[in-house]
């Protein structure tokens, strides 16, 4: 149960840094300023969540080095309560 | 550089513009200009730093205001009066300190602060007051903004989640499209306007052949109806209109004076060649008898082999090759660059030229002691406090964000930075606030006494808070506290890096030498006696 919900916010992750980034895969274990990321996307990527899941990350959730399955993580985290 | 100092572009805006910034920079790139950005959120001090990316160059200065922003972060809009009424009061002298072309325009409101009726009111008031102040102003102009997203088709203009975070407030989408108008507005300070225009008939102003179908029987649709109004607004803003068709020339008027789509008259057009010879050598007679150079000219046609002939042999005339399809037609013109006149005149074109070193210098001058009176006006408060443990966090953070203003951009991670102070070194957090609110913990010195020598690798402060001389004071009260540690020396290890810019000009300043982007890192050394006997204010 737990691991299918990380597993569907992974993939809303997934899609939010293919759209951000202009990819059409995106690898989970790959650090985002690797495919090109940086801070201005990163807020973007944070926004395009917001809108989707309704989950409130700050700025630096996701830094450079930060992976999709990183991110999902936080992401399930902080939809469940936790801090991320 | 000399060439950027001439005829760049500058950009400040109360808001994160990076995205904007990297936008205008990629169109500009095409024309061989380049783009400098005021530190973030700043307007006020760049318009008085005699040495900001606004005032030390003779191109185009693009002013971006949020209203809403003036008042970020209180409680009561009424809590921007005081930043707005600095910012009247700079807009109102800046054309006489730069011989610089301004754009200013008024960037919309967020959503959420049109629904509140107060803010809503204080945005409309200070939308006004800004309007009112630059519309008198020579060298500056306004840039209503109203129909951009919907002229760009941007699906989305605002970011809500984006501007809480990241004070991001549009979308790329919308950055795309301002970034794009407002180089095409700019570039109308490059190069002159076109002034006549030379219209093909069939397929162009009207859809059928009216040698053929007759002048009712062509067909003025809505689209083509739309290409005709524009043609009519053209020739409003001062366009010359001309006709250059292959047609029967009674052939054509029949059509001008029977059908009753036309929004066009035959008395709107200038001049005409209406006949079988080749269209070059039409235009080429239009010029002659028009006295008007080709490079003035533009040439619209639906036929590619029209277009293509005319490009080959009239390549100063802009050609467009309008589409057949009806919709888009209208479109395709607000699009095309060779229609730009926009706001800027003659006038501000030749000011550059005319602008004598002289008075400038004064102005300048004037400027500067404005800009002192100005810091005066905001008491500036700065602190310094002993860096513990409870500060770590935050001020590692500083380390690894801070780009603009940081002398040796290393970064510390806690554990490294407890180590330092575990080893003898020193730190100091530095808060900073004045009459315009509390900007937090916005600064970081890390530094070790070695023998006489006060070594300091780590020298930052946020881009919030520079261009407010805060950066002074802090060398300062270090030399206080160098000389406590009996030091005689400070030394500031730098590393130049391409975003830097702020750090290295205060380098220049304390030293005395420029340093540029690629140059290798090196070693600023300072007397810890000129840094704690001289007077508080720092002179030229």
């Amino acid at each position: 149960m737990e691991a299918n919900e990380l597993k569907a916010v992974e993939g809303t992750v997934l899609e939010a840094w293919c759209g951000v980034l202009g990819l059409d895969t995106v690898d989970p274990d790959v650090p985002f300023a690797a495919l090109g990321g940086d801070s201005m996307r990163a807020v973007r990527v944070l926004s395009r969540l917001w809108r989707e899941l309704g989950v409130e990350l700050p700025v630096h959730a996701l830094g450079n080095d930060t992976t999709a399955a990183e991110l999902a993580t936080a992401v399930h985290a902080r939809l469940n309560g936790q801090a991320a | 550089m000399s060439e950027a100092r001439s005829a760049g572009v500058a950009l400040a805006a109360t808001f994160t513009s990076d995205g904007l910034r990297d936008a205008l920079a990629r169109r500009l790139r095409e024309s061989g200009r380049e783009i400098q950005a005021a530190p973030y959120g700043q307007l006020v001090e760049p318009m008085l730093d005699p040495d900001s990316v606004l005032l030390s160059h003779a191109g185009v200065n693009l002013l971006l205001v949020r209203a809403e922003d003036l008042y970020r972060g209180a409680a009561h809009p009424s809590a921007g009066d005081r930043l707005l009424d600095e910012l009247l009061s700079v807009l109102s002298a800046a054309p006489t300190r730069s011989a610089a072309t301004w754009l200013v325009a008024l960037t919309p409101p967020s959503p959420g602060a049109l629904a509140d009726p107060a803010a809503a009111r204080w945005i409309e008031t200070a939308a006004r007051r800004i309007a009112g102040a630059v519309e008198p102003l020579p060298g500056m102009h306004l840039v209503p903004l109203d129909d951009l997203a919907e002229r760009y088709e941007v699906p989305e203009t605002h970011d809500e989640y984006a501007d809480r975070i990241a004070h991001l407030p549009y979308s790329d989408a919308y950055f795309e499209a301002l970034a794009d108008w407002l180089v095409r507005l700019a570039a109308t300070t490059w190069h002159r306007p076109r002034k006549v225009v030379v219209l093909d008939c069939d397929n162009t102003l009207w859809t059928g052949v009216c040698g053929e179908d007759g002048p009712l029987g062509v067909e003025i649709g809505p689209g083509r109806r739309k290409v005709q109004e524009f043609m009519l607004d053209q020739r409003a803003r001062g366009k010359l209109l001309c006709l250059c068709s292959r047609n029967e020339e009674a052939d054509v008027r029949a059509v001008f004076a029977g059908n009753p789509g036309m929004a066009l008259a035959m008395e709107d057009v200038t001049a005409h060649r209406i006949g079988w010879q080749p269209k070059a050598q039409y235009l080429a007679e239009l010029s002659a008898e028009l006295g008007l150079a080709l490079n003035s000219f533009v040439f619209v046609d639906d036929d590619a082999v029209e277009c293509a002939s005319v490009r080959a042999q009239l390549p100063e005339v802009a050609v467009v090759e309008l589409t057949r399809d009806d919709d888009a037609a209208a479109r395709q013109l607000a699009r095309e660059t060779a229609f730009d006149q926009l706001t800027v005149t003659d006038e501000d074109r030749l000011r550059a030229d005319w602008y004598g070193a002289e008075p400038q210098r004064r102005e300048l001058e004037r400027s500067v002691a404005d800009y002192e009176e100005f810091l005066a006006r905001c008491a500036i408060e700065v602190t310094m406090t002993r860096l513990t443990d409870a500060a770590l966090d935050r001020a590692a953070q500083l380390t690894s964000r801070t780009t603009q203003f940081t002398l040796a951009g290393t970064a510390f991670t806690v554990p490294e930075l407890r180590r330092l102070l575990d080893e003898g070194g020193q730190g100091w957090t530095v808060r900073v606030s004045d009459v315009f609110g509390d900007y937090g913990t916005v600064g970081l010195v890390l530094a070790r006494a070695d023998g006489g020598v006060l070594d300091v690798p780590v020298f930052l402060l946020s881009c919030r808070v520079l261009n407010r001389q805060v950066e002074t004071r802090m060398l300062r009260m270090l030399g206080e506290k160098a000389r406590a540690a009996g030091c005689r020396t400070m030394r500031l290890p730098y590393r130049p890096t391409r975003r830097n810019a702020p750090a290295r000009r205060f380098l220049q300043q304390i030293s005395g030498s420029a340093i540029g982007a690629e140059d290798a890192c090196g070693v600023v050394e300072v007397r810890v006696a000129d840094w704690c006997d001289a007077p508080v204010t720092a002179t030229p």
